[in-house]
Formats: C-alpha cells, sequence, structure tokens
C-alpha cells in the first residue's frame, strides 16, 4: 500500500533509502532479519515453557 | 543502608543527570534544547528510547510480577518488533522529511489544525497521567527504606527532574539516559548472580529454575487464545502490535528521540536496535524475578511485603492465627522444595512426581494463607491491596551486599528522574510547538520560545507531582502506566494509520474519526471485560474505518482536488 508523506506525494515504504544500513546491504534485509528474530525468541521461549512446567 | 551504600548511592545520583548536564551544555536554541540540532547518533537514541521504558518501574513492579504471576508478562513486548520494522519503513522517514518538532505537527500537514490540535490534548492527557506515575515509583524505594511520606518523597524527585531537565534539553536527557541504561544492565546481571548465588547450599541453579517452573513461574508462552486474558501470545502480537505502533509512532515521548537522529538511517537504526533487544532484556528482567521468588522458598518472606500493611495487619484481631497458618505453610513448602531437590538427584521418576505434586499443594497452602493476611488487612484498612512493587525492593535491601544496595538504589532514583525528565521535555514540546506557539504567539523570537519551553517543562513537573498523589491507587504501576496508554493511544495510532496510508482522507474526516474511535474505546472499558491489549486493536481500527468512511460520504473540495495535482 502506498505511503503519504504529507508532502512529497506516496512514497513505497520498501524503497531503498539514500543510506544504506550498515549490515545486510539492505533496509528489507534487516527487517526480515528483526522479524525472524522475534519468531526464533517466541518458539524458544514456548520450548522453555513446556519444558519446565 | 550502611554509609557506603549512601555514599555510592549519592554519588551516582550526582554523577549521572551531571554527565547529563554537561553533554546538554550546548542547548542555546530551540532546536538544540527540543531536538538536540538533530546530531544523535543511533545507539544514544536507541538506549534513550530503551530507558524511557525500563524506568524504575521495571526493576520494581516487573521483577514483582514474575515473583507473583510468573513470566507470561514477556509476551506483552512481542508485538514491539513488529512495530519497530513497520514504524522504521514508515514513519521514520516521514517525520524526517516533514522537518517538524512533534508528530503533531505533521498532522497539520497532512490534515489541518484542528485535528492536530486534538491529537496534541490527547497526548497531553494521557502522558501527563504518566509522568505522575513514574515519579511515584521512586517514591516507593524511600518509603519502604525511610518510611518516608510518599507525597515527600515525590516532591523532592520532582524537583531534581525539572532542574536538569529545564537546563540541559532532551541533549541532557538522552546523555543521562545512555549512561543510566549501561549501569542498568550491569545491575540485573548483578541481581540475577546475587540471588542464585544466595540460594542455599544443595539448591543448583537448575534445581532453581526446576522449582521455579514446577509451579507456573516460567510461562513465557501462552498459545491459548482468550480475548478476557490480558496477556497470551495472540494478545502480545495483536494487541501489543498497535500498542507499540501507537506508543512509538504517536506519543511524542519516543517519537521526539528519533526525531533527534542524524539521518533517516541512524533514527531507523535505534528503532531496530530496540526491536532486537527489548524482548530479551524483559524475559531477563522477569527471571530474575521468578529467581527472587526461589529465593523465598528457602528464606521465609514476610506475609506482606508493604512494611505498613504488614504493621496495620499485626494490631488486627486474628492476626496470630493468620500468621500461624502462613509459618506452617510456609516450613510446609520449603520440606517440599527440599524434597523435590534431592528427588531430582535420585533419577526416581516417581519420586519426582510425588515431590513435585506435594510442593505444589504446599505452595497452594502458602498463597491461601497469604490471601487470609491480606483479608484480615482489608477489614483493618479497608481498600485495594497490591504489594507486587515492594517485593524486589524488599529482597535488594534486606540481601544485597554491602555497596551495591546503594548502588541499585541509586539505579532505581535516576532511572525513574530519567524517563520523567524525558516525558517532561515531550510534554513542554508539544505544549509549546502544538499550543503556544501554533495557537498563541507563532512570531516570538528563539529566544523566547527557549525560555517558554523551560517555563512549561517546569509547570509539567508540577502536575506530576500533583497527580503523583493519587498514583498508589492504581494497583500495579507497570500495568497502570500500560492500561491508561491504551485508552489513548489507539486514537492516535489509528489518525497516524489514516494520514500515511489513506491519500484521500482528509482533516475533517480524520477529526471526527478520532472521537468517534475515543468513545468506542472508553464504552469498551466501562461495559466489557475485554483485556486492555485489545483497545488498541479495536480502537485504531474503528478511527481508520470512520475516516475512511467519513471520507467517502464527504466529498473533497475542488480546490483541494485541483491543489493536490
Amino acid at each position: 500500500m502506498p505511503v503519504h508523506d504529507g508532502t512529497n506525494g506516496p512514497a513505497d515504504p520498501l524503497a531503498p533509502e539514500d543510506e544504506p544500513p550498515p549490515l545486510l546491504g539492505s533496509w528489507r534485509n534487516l527487517y526480515i532479519t528483526v522479524l525472524v528474530w522475534l519468531a526464533l525468541l517466541i518458539v524458544v521461549f514456548y520450548f522453555f515453557t513446556q519444558y519446565f512446567t | 543502608m550502611t554509609p557506603l551504600d549512601w555514599a555510592v548511592m549519592v554519588a551516582t545520583i550526582i554523577a549521572i543527570p551531571s554527565f547529563g548536564l554537561w553533554r546538554g551544555r550546548a542547548s542555546k536554541t530551540v532546536n538544540q534544547y527540543l531536538l538536540a540540532g538533530k546530531t544523535m547518533p543511533w545507539y544514544a537514541m536507541g538506549l534513550s528510547i530503551m530507558a524511557t521504558q525500563a524506568s524504575a518501574v521495571t526493576f520494581i513492579a516487573t521483577t514483582g510480577q514474575a515473583y507473583v504471576d510468573g513470566m507470561r508478562f514477556v509476551q506483552f513486548y512481542f508485538g514491539l518488533p513488529v512495530a519497530m520494522v513497520i514504524l522504521s519503513a514508515t514513519a521514520v522517514p516521514i517525520f524526517h522529511r516533514a522537518g517538524v518538532y512533534t508528530a503533531y505537527e505533521y498532522l497539520e500537514k497532512r490534515f489541518d489544525a484542528k485535528t492536530r490540535a486534538l491529537a496534541s490534548v490527547v497526548f497531553l492527557v494521557q502522558r501527563g497521567m504518566a509522568v505522575g506515575v513514574s515519579l511515584y515509583a521512586p517514591a516507593i524505594v524511600l518509603s519502604v527504606i525511610f518510611g518516608w511520606e510518599d507525597r515527600i518523597t515525590t516532591l523532592v524527585i520532582g524537583a531534581l527532574c525539572v532542574l536538569y531537565t529545564t537546563k540541559g534539553g532532551i541533549p541532557a536527557v538522552t546523555w543521562t539516559d545512555v549512561l543510566q541504561m549501561v549501569i542498568i544492565f550491569a545491575g540485573l546481571i548483578l541481581g540475577l548472580f546475587t540471588v542464585v548465588s544466595l540460594l542455599p547450599q544443595g539448591v543448583t541453579f537448575p534445581d532453581a529454575v526446576y522449582l521455579a517452573g514446577a509451579i507456573g513461574k516460567l510461562n513465557a508462552v501462552d498459545l491459548h487464545f482468550d480475548p478476557n486474558n490480558r496477556y497470551n501470545l495472540w494478545s502480545g502480537l495483536i494487541g501489543g502490535s498497535f500498542l507499540m505502533l501507537g506508543y512509538f509512532g504517536g506519543d511524542q515521548s519516543q517519537v521526539q528521540r528519533y526525531l533527534t537522529g542524524k539521518s533517516i538511517a541512524q533514527s531507523r537504526l535505534s528503532l531496530l536496535f530496540n526491536a532486537m533487544a527489548k524482548v530479551p532484556m524483559q524475559f531477563f528482567i522477569l527471571f530474575v524475578g521468578a529467581m527472587v521468588f526461589v529465593f523465598y522458598l528457602f528464606i521465609q518472606p514476610p506475609m506482606l511485603f508493604e512494611k505498613t500493611a504488614q504493621a496495620a495487619v499485626q494490631n488486627a484481631p486474628g492476626y496470630s492465627e493468620v500468621q500461624q497458618h502462613f509459618d506452617q505453610a510456609w516450613q510446609h513448602r520449603l520440606k517440599a522444595a527440599e524434597s523435590v531437590s534431592a528427588a531430582r538427584r535420585t533419577n526416581s521418576a516417581a519420586d519426582l512426581k510425588a515431590a513435585v505434586a506435594d510442593y505444589r499443594t504446599a505452595h497452594t497452602e502458602v498463597t491461601a494463607a497469604r490471601t487470609s493476611g491480606i483479608q484480615l488487612l482489608q477489614k483493618a484498612r479497608p481498600g485495594a491491596f497490591n504489594d507486587t512493587n515492594y517485593i524486589f525492593l524488599s529482597f535488594v535491601t534486606r540481601y544485597f551486599p554491602v555497596g551495591f544496595i546503594g548502588l541499585v538504589i541509586a539505579v532505581i532514583l535516576t532511572a525513574a528522574m530519567s524517563s520523567s525528565s524525558g516525558e517532561l521535555n515531550s510534554l513542554a514540546t508539544v505544549s509549546v510547538m502544538d499550543i503556544y506557539r501554533r495557537h498563541f504567539r507563532p512570531e516570538a523570537t528563539d529566544h523566547h520560545y527557549l525560555k517558554v519551553s523551560r517555563l512549561f517543562t517546569a509547570g509539567w513537573g508540577l502536575w506530576a507531582v500533583i497527580f503523583a498523589q493519587f498514583a498508589k491507587h492504581l494497583g500495579s504501576l507497570v500495568e497502570a502506566v500500560n492500561v491508561v496508554g491504551s485508552f489513548f493511544y489507539p486514537v492516535l495510532l489509528g489518525v497516524f494509520a489514516l494520514a500515511f496510508l489513506f491519500p484521500k482522507v482528509r482533516g475533517g474526516s480524520a477529526f471526527w474519526a478520532m472521537i468517534a474511535g475515543e468513545a468506542v474505546v472508553i464504552t469498551c472499558a466501562v461495559f466489557t471485560n475485554i483485556a486492555y491489549l485489545w483497545y488498541n486493536v479495536i480502537g485504531a481500527l474503528i478511527v481508520v474505518a470512520f475516516g475512511v468512511a467519513f471520507a467517502a460520504v464527504r466529498p473533497i473540495p475542488a480546490e483541494v482536488q485541483t491543489a493536490s495535482r
């Protein structure tokens, strides 16, 4: 879905910015890494809960 | 506390704000005072954002919550990484490009003045209440240690906050937070190490974890969907995401942090750093609380952790019987816990099963005895009772080594001051930029706005102290802050979603959609049992739905259509 910034018209939220992140090459890759990290934490916490309960 | 603890506490309390003031000494213009001249690196913003959330409440209430309720509260934060990713992709570049002081200033560029004003007022009401709660948290520390009146403590802490926030502005606040977070991390590791080292000989760390888990204190993930249950995976992921989107995308106390960034990339990195670190950190804090629970399996705790409540119940008729019941139940649980630890070494599944069953029965007896104590207290001292916030502090002051007690107390105090000062700074920013400059003095000098910003900071500090007098009636502080937030964040989130995602929605539609959304949230709170995290989902969706619907039936004026082409 296009994002409206109120000043410059619609823009793509995943469009590459001028400055890339210092890791992983693109912001999209960094976002995916964060979400994978979250999924991993939830899985680990779930097994932690099951194991000790 | 020993003289060494006092020395450590006083030195830390003086050193941390002084460091912030020194870093904020260049605040000579409004831009420097409110946005740090847009010079902040990602790690300073990231730690500052984290410190605002990880205030004294984090130490005091979250550990206590794990003691009482287990670790399920961690699920509340599952939505945070999702929200951070969405905001990094949307809000960060939009706010940076718009060149605004506040998030609500952007709403006027996108919608109109009345939508900006309404959002500003919603923020001021919501954050104005939360800052009172933040100030009240350290008052608990001093009331436990010294028996001081809460109101005197909040007055002193509030005065200190106002002093360095007024002087240094957001650079002082941010750099104070950085130093503070380093000390908080060190304090957490020290806390876990201390509590584990205090376990009796023969009880290993794996035993402690097993004992906590056997009665459900390590319940970090609950897959069962129940809209009336505050904390499960689904409320955390869905409701939490909406709450965090509203908090980090629509709350000026957070937006202002990443508006100080050198660039879009630096601001994004600060949010993504939080996305990676926040959930493990909360898990760790809750785990410390669970270990404090295990510690009190072997060292008898007071029946009630709040000293004044314990003193009150001791004078109540029937106290002796209740205390005797509690003592016996605790002795039973102590022996049962020791049996569980011993049975784990015999490798006999039958012995372990029997020991665990007895341990669970004994824990139920302890809980029942404590409940009897609370009921006795409520006969002597009518009103709600919740001593969750006193548990961790009682443990620290009684059992931490000399010197470390002072350090932990100092961390709690400075954490409270730091998060409160950030809130005061953002409240002053919105008051000046969105209300005063926009509606009363649009053409004054930079020096005038700097002076007025400092006056508003002091004024909000005064208000926070007054509100803090009522905070003790709100139950567990950490939940109180979040519950209050859930009444207002939905409409802020909804209006920013309309702004970013629905170009055809105009000012009038957005304004009335916010009114409708707030009405629905209040209706939910008053007339239903829906858990508060879901207010964020319901409220935000109502605002979006009404905004789109209003826009559909209200044609865009011809001049606006022409201007947007």
